[in-house]
């Protein structure tokens, strides 16, 4: 009974689940704000594109009336300890301009494009309309962790392989396919990662070494 | 064995890694309201280039900002 009435243990035992508490609520907070950040961005990008497009039509340079979808996926920093695996996330935004300013004697077109991460759509106004977007992933990563100690120092190397491919297919009210597109995980010139129809299958291979020489 | 002292210094020790990691957090709130006034400025100035002497749609906007990447020295300034 002495270890029940143990003070000292009891306010460790709150300090510890209070504090994880307090570590995962901060872990959130910081989720949120990178989540709405990339929104934002998500949101002004495509309002910009739907006003050229709708500016120049669909390059012949009359005015138009646009309807502009895009979607992005992200992989943000991952709280879970995978080595730069990050947390798959999808931002999405649309966006309709009427820019109407047609040249004498032709009709305002109206168009429909989907831009999904790098790629774009042709012109989906013709025929049925967009239903719903349907998105299937595969995901592989493998991680594995070295230390090496020698004499004169010792080394801590993590390396991992992350491969991903995201399938989207935009469907009509008929669940038939208007629009498919195969995208594999890449990374840019800024090191960001980035999905493309142009990337290859391979992993991304990330890497990094700790060495404390003594 | 002094116990008062240990429970002293580990109180110490854990404020100021406590104070480290708030203040991480506080530079990394400032970050991303920077990054909204900075995203606005260009957004507010690529709305007249948006609607102007382009051939086609696909080629970039003058919109060309992106989420800048948040760096481990402006969390943690050395």
């Amino acid at each position: 009974m002495k270890v029940l009435n143990n003070k000292r243990g009891q306010a460790l035992l709150e300090l510890a689940v209070f504090g994880a508490l307090i570590l995962i609520l901060f872990g959130y907070l910081l989720s949120y704000m990178q989540r709405l950040n990339d929104q934002q961005y998500v949101q002004m990008d495509t309002f910009r594109n739907a006003l050229q497009m709708a500016n120049y039509g669909a390059g012949d340079n009359k005015g138009s009336a646009i309807h502009f979808t895009k979607l992005e996926n992200k992989r943000n920093v991952d709280l879970s300890g995978y080595y730069r695996k990050g947390a798959p996330q999808t931002n999405s935004a649309s966006a309709s301009v009427y820019w109407g300013v047609p040249e004498s004697g032709t009709q305002v077109s109206t168009q429909s494009y989907y831009k999904i991460n790098e790629d774009l759509s042709p012109d989906l106004s013709e025929g049925e309309s967009v239903d719903d977007v349907a998105s299937v992933s595969s995901t592989s990563f493998e991680e594995s962790v070295i230390k090496q100690e020698t004499p004169q120092s010792i080394k801590n190397i993590r390396v991992s392989s992350l491969r991903d491919t995201i399938t989207t297919t935009l469907v009509d009210k008929n669940d038939n396919a208007l629009w498919t597109v195969k995208q594999n995980l890449y990374r840019d010139a800024n090191g960001d990662y980035k999905y493309s129809k142009t990337a290859s299958e391979a992993p991304v291979v990330r890497s990094r070494t700790w060495e404390t020489p003594f | 064995m002094n116990k008062r002292g240990q429970g002293t210094l580990e109180t110490v020790m854990a404020f100021i890694i406590i104070i480290i990691l708030v203040g991480g957090m506080v530079n990394i709130w400032f970050w991303f309201n920077n990054q909204m006034v900075k995203r606005q400025l260009q957004y507010n100035a690529t709305r007249v280039s948006a609607g102007y002497g382009h051939d086609n749609y696909t080629e970039k906007v003058g919109w060309g900002a992106k989420p800048e990447q948040l760096t481990e020295n402006q969390v943690l300034p050395r």
